[in-house]
């Protein structure tokens, strides 16, 4: 479980959260939606341990968090598959140990011929699947994804959520999946937060029964949770004129 | 268009070169060979000194210095670079010391060294040390201070530490700053190093060129010179080069 109490952080006089509190359960992926600078990030990064909070206590579960940054954060210096074991480095593993799970999700991620190539040879997709697999290979304890796929086109974004719940599925843990897109917030979320800034507090929940990967993204309860989430997101202009 | 690509076919350094041993077989012809030797006689002093195994024998004494003082150099340079970058107090600290040691002419320090230390192969590697250091440092603690601070919070995520951290993330990332910084570095090494030879000690390719001063025999402190500057070309082709081209094989993959 991913619990956070009553946590604070300010950046100067700004509050970015202020008291705010969020359980993430053991098998349970949260979907973060929100306007870009409400405190996404800060948020994920107090729950990956890269920032203190200023109050409040945060309760992680065993194991390092599975990041995936909002770019792809790869080592230009090394190749696909070095990247891909990075986190490995840090772990007591022998080499054919560290090279056999690289092998593995490099195959399962469809990034074999490109084991040996460098990122800047790599297009944003491949980059962003290495990113994946990076979080993929420790094993992690929790998932924290930041808008991971916001700069890739519609159709590599929903083959990458796929392919992330699969891996989720192989082992559920906690997620907190920031994000910008309603369809992919919708195909991923047991809960989808609706989230307002200064402090960054939550504004609606909506949870989805059906359990993620048995969704599909033109399911009718689905396409049913993106209409509302419009009908929530649209400016208080568009609802009216529909009316 | 045509004339770069000619201009670029063309090894234009090397024309430079010629331009210049030209001139230099012309002022030979105008002035007596005490003054100015003429390529031939330093070629002739040259083969002689290596004949004589002078050549090698004091080559080996200054390469055996100069390494000492640069790997020291390099060694001191880039360790306190890298503490200075990850704390603002360390880097205050070090500053003024740092300041110091470049600021001051190394021909004052070649003076304290001679006080201090005598007239031992102590003296060339104490003067080149402490010209070469603060140039590596300063490099090392630029390169920290660019690097991308989004990409050391991935590594710290996926946990790495220590030496592993140094070696996966920050060595890679310092690469340009840290090879710019040891090229400035080993020429400072050979000049100062050869100063501080020529002034205070009595071996070493310095301490030769200054003995053939003494003896007036300008053809063969031409040659010492030559080899001094061989000894330049020679840490920049057998060392850094390499070096660069092993750091950089990466950019180069298309």
């Amino acid at each position: 479980m991913l619990r956070l109490e009553r946590v604070s952080k300010a950046y100067g006089p700004n509050a970015v959260l202020k008291d705010f509190s969020l359980t993430v359960g053991e098998r349970e992926i949260v979907c973060l939606l929100g306007p870009s600078g409400c405190g996404k990030t800060t948020l994920l990064n107090l729950c990956a341990g890269l920032l203190e909070p200023d109050a409040g206590k945060i309760y992680r579960p065993d194991g390092r968090p599975g990041y995936v940054f909002q770019d792809p954060r790869l080592l230009p210096w090394r190749t696909a598959e070095e990247n891909l074991a990075l986190g490995l480095r840090a772990q007591r593993l022998t080499t054919s140990a560290r090279q056999r799970i690289a092998a593995h999700y490099l195959e399962h991620l469809g990034l074999a011929s490109a084991a040996h190539l460098f990122p800047h040879q790599l297009s944003g997709g491949m980059r962003q699947r290495v990113a994946l697999g990076r979080a993929f290979a420790i094993d992690p304890g929790y998932f924290l994804l930041d808008e991971p796929f916001k700069s890739l086109d519609v159709g590599l974004r929903l083959q990458l959520v796929r392919l992330f719940l699969d891996e989720w599925q192989r082992r559920p843990r906690p997620v907190l999946f920031a994000t910008h897109d309603i369809a992919e917030a919708t195909l991923a979320g047991h809960r989808i937060l609706i989230l307002e800034p200064h402090p960054l507090s939550v504004r609606l929940e909506l949870t989805l029964d059906r359990p993620p990967h048995e969704r599909q993204p033109d399911d009718a309860d689905v396409l049913q949770a993106q209409g509302r989430l419009y009908a929530l997101l649209a400016p208080p202009g568009e609802s009216s004129r529909r009316q | 268009m045509h004339s770069t690509t000619a201009v670029r076919r063309f090894p234009v350094p090397l024309a430079g070169l010629g331009i210049l041993l030209l001139a230099w077989t012309g002022l030979a012809a105008i002035y007596p060979s005490i003054l100015v030797p003429s390529p031939l006689a330093v070629l002739r002093a040259l083969g002689l000194l290596a004949r004589q195994g002078r050549l090698w024998h004091e080559l080996g004494i200054t390469i055996l210095r100069l390494l000492i003082a640069f790997s020291a150099g390099a060694g001191m340079g880039i360790a306190l670079g890298l503490l200075a970058g990850r704390s603002q107090l360390l880097a205050g600290l070090l500053q003024p010391w740092m300041s110091v040691a470049a600021g001051v002419p190394p021909i004052a320090w070649l003076a304290l060294a001679l006080v201090w230390f005598g007239t031992g192969s102590l003296v060339p590697i104490a003067v080149a040390l402490l010209a070469a250091t603060p140039a590596i440092f300063v490099a090392t603690l630029e390169g920290m201070r660019a690097i991308d601070r989004d990409l050391l919070a991935m590594a710290r995520v996926f946990g790495l530490r220590g030496t592993v951290l140094l070696r996966e993330f920050y060595l890679p990332a310092l690469t340009p700053h840290l090879l710019s910084g040891l090229a400035v570095g080993a020429t400072l090494t050979v000049r100062v190093g050869v100063m501080g030879e020529f002034l205070a000690s009595d071996t070493g390719v310095g301490s030769a060129m200054a003995l053939a001063r003494s003896q007036l025999d300008t053809a063969q402190v031409v040659a010492w010179l030559l080899v001094a500057l061989s000894l330049l070309l020679g840490a920049e082709g057998l060392l850094l080069r390499p070096l660069a081209r092993r750091a950089a094989a990466w950019r180069l993959e298309v």
